[in-house]
């Protein structure tokens, strides 16, 4: 790099060049290789010290929320996977009865109903502060089996918690409920597709969806994502076997 | 663009709840892996926090979207992280089985190329830290006003120059010495 090219550059980044001459600086940097690379770094130089700030911010962030977690007790259970293990074994306890249930069913009727899968966990909101009550009259109406009511209270707490994963499978629960199937997938398919610890549970009632909608391909297609050891891969092959002898 | 890429918007912002989120979701799995290979719960918060260092300093690219889970993209940070840390400690036998392990796990390369881009990144801003820390009070002082939007008559001021003139003199100085001490790092 030459004297005249680094004065060049703090000129330019002393905001001493004129319109034209700075263009043509950025245009240097943008077709020669080793101007550019300067370029970049006297960029980063630039902005190096705001940046300290917002990274020493997020490091004090992280410092506080990890405080929370990383407890010898997560060796053994985190809550997420408590909550995840119960959902587990609440399927596969449901699991079970729906075999019974099936069978019968599929020996006296045409086929799968939405009713007979649909047995959902009673919710449990992670919450703070103004959520709180939003989160309790959501868990009451839901246990209610009022979905309307159940909504209406999900997108209060959402309104605090835009990203909260158990409020969003909630409101799609209560979505289908209210036969609003096309809503509900809209809003679980990238949960099902994503990689959160719900991501099972959505896929399940994505499936469920297509189920109260009588559309018997659609559903299976979804269960069929449903994989080995995911919460509710039990349930989803006692459907498909039922969705077999429907058909 | 991966749905997780919230969560890169989430460490953009320092938005809290969110980043509790991640905790919630990927901590768990960071922690079993670290204390599986002889390391301690403090080591795990460290190494995980370390790795969502990196991915914000990848993020500060402002063209940056997340193509891949970031739980993967984690997982192969903090893993490289802990085999760095064993490497330096001289454990290298441990360095070699966790290797071994390494090149058996189905990561995407799409993964391992952000991983890469991320650590790079950290490492770089790292020396330009170490670089930036070893000028006199007076340059940090000065550079820190004007990288935060100080006007340069306020600046020199504030630094008590005669004049606008001298203050970019002492910053092109500042600057260039800066340059030198992160090159040689």
């Amino acid at each position: 790099m030459s004297e005249q090219d680094i004065a060049l550059l703090d000129d330019y980044f002393n905001g001493l060049l004129n319109t034209d001459a700075a263009r043509a600086v950025e245009a240097r940097a943008a077709s020669e290789t080793a101007f550019g690379e300067e370029f970049a770094l006297r960029r980063e130089m630039q902005a190096f010290p705001r940046r300290a700030a917002e990274r020493a911010a997020l490091r004090g962030t992280l410092s506080t929320v990890s405080q929370d977690f990383f407890q010898e007790k997560d060796l053994r259970q985190s809550p997420m996977t408590a909550r995840v293990s119960r959902m587990r074994w609440l399927a596969a306890a449901a699991s079970l009865a729906l075999v019974a249930v099936a069978v019968w069913l599929f020996t006296n009727t045409g086929g799968p109903t939405y009713r007979q899968f649909a047995q959902h966990d009673a919710p449990s909101f992670t919450v703070r502060g103004v959520a709180d009550e939003a989160a309790s009259d959501a868990e009451k109406a839901f246990a209610e089996k009022n979905y309307a009511a159940a909504l209406t209270a999900i997108d209060r707490l959402l309104a605090v918690q835009a990203d909260d994963p158990t409020a969003l499978l909630y409101k799609g629960i209560c979505l289908i409920e209210l036969d609003r199937t096309a809503e509900a997938r809209a809003l679980l398919a990238p949960m099902a597709d994503g990689n959160t610890a719900l991501r099972a549970e959505a896929r399940w009632y994505v499936a469920l969806s297509y189920l109260k909608e009588k559309n018997p391909p659609a559903c299976r297609a979804e269960l069929l994502k449903v994989t080995a050891g995911e919460s509710r891969y039990m349930p989803a092959q006692e459907l498909i076997k039922s969705l077999r002898a429907g058909d | 663009m991966h749905t997780d890429h919230r969560y890169i918007e989430a460490l953009r912002r320092n938005d809290e709840r969110s980043i509790r989120e991640i905790y919630r979701e990927y901590s768990t799995q960071a922690l079993r892996w670290v204390v599986a290979r002889g390391g301690t719960p403090d080591d795990a918060r460290d190494f995980f926090q370390e790795a969502l260092m990196a991915v914000f300093e990848k993020a500060q690219q402002p063209d940056f979207v997340l193509t891949c889970p970031l739980g993967a993209l984690l997982h192969v940070i903090y893993s490289r992280k802990w085999i760095d840390s064993l490497r330096q400690k001289g454990r290298d036998t441990e360095v070699r089985n966790v290797e071994e392990r390494r090149y058996n796990l189905e990561v995407s390369d799409d993964v391992l190329t952000v991983a890469e881009d991320a650590l790079a990144e950290q490492s770089r801003q790292d020396r330009l830290a170490r670089a930036f820390a070893q000028l006199s009070d007076l340059c940090r002082q000065l550079l820190t006003l004007l990288s935060n939007g100080a006007a340069p008559k306020e600046a020199a001021a504030t630094l008590q120059m005669n004049s606008v003139d001298t203050l970019y003199r002492r910053k092109n100085a500042c600057t260039e010495r800066w340059r030198a001490v992160f090159l040689e790092l």
